[in-house]
């Protein structure tokens, strides 16, 4: 294993002032990425704010992760900016893991000492784990072959050991020792994997253009998740903590939830115009079940009532919406990165 | 669990590193708490403010994603503030919630509390323990046998020597030293005392509180805890710590 040892260490437990530098209204915001944060629940948006050389607002950020006992720490993965992270509930970020192109990451809500961050380190596949919060940086997983990257990583929300990663070749990797090794599975895909979930030996493959796959024994058999829908891209997918048989599907022809496992699904009304229908990121309200978000292009939408009526918010900027995640404790607390 | 019938509230007690925070997540995550939005630990170092015992009670109201909510709290950190207001938690707990206290001396808690609690005691395993804990981690077998060595039945203490390579050089470093504390050779302490006042002060703490709990369990030198217990006030004190190391191993 290589070690890259940095100066930072990430994130202490220390909460300082927010930026107040409200955005809705600006005159000229087109083209901010980065990650923008609400206090109310998405009805209005602030960007958070460079700590140090990172160029947030050109930041492509792929996922947010909110640390659950610690919701002001959240990290973001960036494809242009490295792994950056932010200890004051989004406000000002600051790099964590330069030079790395950064699909995914967490921080193990298992062992929140450790970090992970998934992506590419000069064209090739790579998993980078930090034992101490950001200080030091092992390469546990690098795939010798070129132009691959890994897309996305998961932890098994029942088992400290367990991890999944998916690459954008369509293979899926597991390690049952804390992400220290990682093995392929038999499950080999030919797309791009876009997300996954896992819970005890149920995991889902979201794949970006075969879709929904289920495996109910740890990754050792896979099965196809029945949809018969119009859709042919898959963006993002939510599986509920309480019943992995509620899911929501994010596709390029709408939002879609199953609460039998997969098999039957219903479409939401989201009241996008024919030709804008691209669902790129969706999420639940992890204490208002009945809240939903979801985004499309850079408008989110979000839903009050399960579903039935959505209103929107437009954020001030032509990115599109890659990530939405919602503060554990803080139900008003939400979060949207952008690519 | 078993027969759908347990408390909101549990004290894990027993010496620090034995597995009572281990026990408490394993525990959450058999009850269906979801380990991002469900779980909250307060186990920092720092002690714990009356605003995070507050806090509490807010988050454990919150329904839970999954099927309950977890407080895992350091109950050693607790001011009196914060023990005033977490007794108000423990007298009307949120339902879905099971909060556990961990503490390494039950009796240190107010007896307000205590009486709301339902105490679990926790002592050292065998060596065998140790070794089953270690099983899944896939740990080699030459570490494992270091990991049990240094563990003396702790398996929290064992299970974070096998994922943290930091923290098993630091307890080893402070082992081989401690070993060199209590050995007769005059010439051998001095030079290890200057090699130690060469660290930084979190190290050098550290080496303090190890040798401390070691010799505790040992048949060390009486006057050997005094002179713990003099360096580590010498070096909360900001003396020189070079001078602290020389008088410990004088």
């Amino acid at each position: 294993m290589r070690r890259v040892k940095f100066i930072l260490t990430f994130l202490p437990i220390i909460f300082t002032a927010q930026a107040c530098d409200l955005l809705l209204g600006g005159s000229d915001s087109s083209g901010i990425q980065g990650v923008f944060f609400s206090v109310d629940s998405g009805d209005s948006w602030q960007a958070g704010k460079p700590k140090g050389e990172v160029n947030l607002s050109g930041a492509s950020v792929w996922r947010l992760f909110v640390e659950g006992s610690k919701p002001q720490n959240i990290i973001a993965a960036s494809a242009n900016q490295g792994l950056l992270g932010s200890d004051d509930h989004g406000a000002t970020w600051l790099r964590l893991l330069p030079d790395f192109t950064a699909y995914d990451a967490f921080i193990n809500p298992f062992n929140d000492r450790e970090i992970f961050a998934a992506g590419s380190k000069r064209r090739l596949a790579t998993i980078y784990k930090s034992p101490d919060r950001g200080a030091t940086w092992l390469q546990v997983y690098n795939e010798p072959t070129g132009k691959i990257s890994v897309t996305v990583l998961a932890f098994d929300r029942s088992d400290s050991e367990t991890m999944y990663a998916g690459l954008s070749t369509g293979t899926i990797l597991k390690s049952v020792d804390r992400g220290d090794t990682w093995n392929s599975l038999m499950a080999d895909f030919d797309d791009r994997v876009v997300d996954l979930a896992a819970t005890r030996n149920v995991v889902y493959s979201l794949n970006l253009q075969s879709g929904l796959h289920r495996s109910v024994d740890g990754g050792r058999t896979w099965t196809d998740v029945d949809f018969d829908e119009a859709a042919n891209s898959f963006n993002d997918l939510y599986v509920d903590p309480a019943s992995e048989q509620t899911l929501y599907l994010a596709t390029n022809e709408g939002l879609y939830r199953s609460t039998d496992s997969g098999q039957n699904w219903s479409k939401l009304p989201l009241p996008a115009s024919p030709e804008v229908t691209n669902v790129t990121a969706v999420d639940v309200n992890p204490s208002r079940k009945s809240q939903i978000f979801a985004g499309i292009k850079s408008t989110v939408y979000r839903s009050d009532d399960n579903g039935a009526n959505w209103r929107t918010i437009q954020l001030p900027t032509n990115r599109t919406i890659s990530s939405i995640v919602i503060d554990p404790f803080e139900p008003n607390r939400i979060y949207t990165g952008l690519r | 669990m078993q027969n759908n019938s347990l408390a909101h509230a549990y004290a894990l007690a027993g010496e620090e590193n034995i597995g009572k925070t281990t026990f408490a997540l394993e525990l959450a995550s058999m009850l269906g708490a979801d380990p991002v939005f469900d779980v909250f630990v307060i186990d920092q170092d720092e002690l714990i403010t009356a605003e995070e015992a507050r806090s509490l009670q807010s988050r454990l109201a919150l329904a839970p994603a999954g099927k309950h909510k977890v407080a895992v709290i350091k109950a050693d950190l607790l001011t009196e503030e914060a023990s005033s207001s977490l007794l108000k938690t423990l007298e009307e707990p949120p339902a879905h919630s099971v909060i556990f206290l961990t503490t390494s001396n039950f009796y240190s808690l107010l007896s307000t509390i205590a009486s709301r609690v339902q105490k679990i005691m926790f002592s050292r395993g065998t060596d065998d323990d140790v070794k089953v804990a270690l099983a899944p981690t896939g740990t080699s077998q030459e570490k494992t046998e270091k990991i049990v060595k240094l563990a003396g039945g702790r398996v929290g203490f064992a299970l974070r020597l096998a994922i943290d390579d930091f923290f098993l050089e630091l307890v080893e470093n402070s082992q081989q030293n401690y070993e060199l504390l209590i050995s007769k050779s005059l010439v051998e302490r001095l030079k290890i005392a200057e090699k130690i006042a060469s660290q930084e002060t979190p190290e050098v703490r550290f080496f303090l509180n190890y040798s401390l709990k070691r010799f505790a369990d040992s048949l060390a030198p009486k006057d050997l805890g005094k002179k713990l217990y003099q360096a580590l006030s010498d070096l909360e004190s900001n003396v020189n710590i070079k001078l602290a190391m020389d008088n410990l191993f004088l």
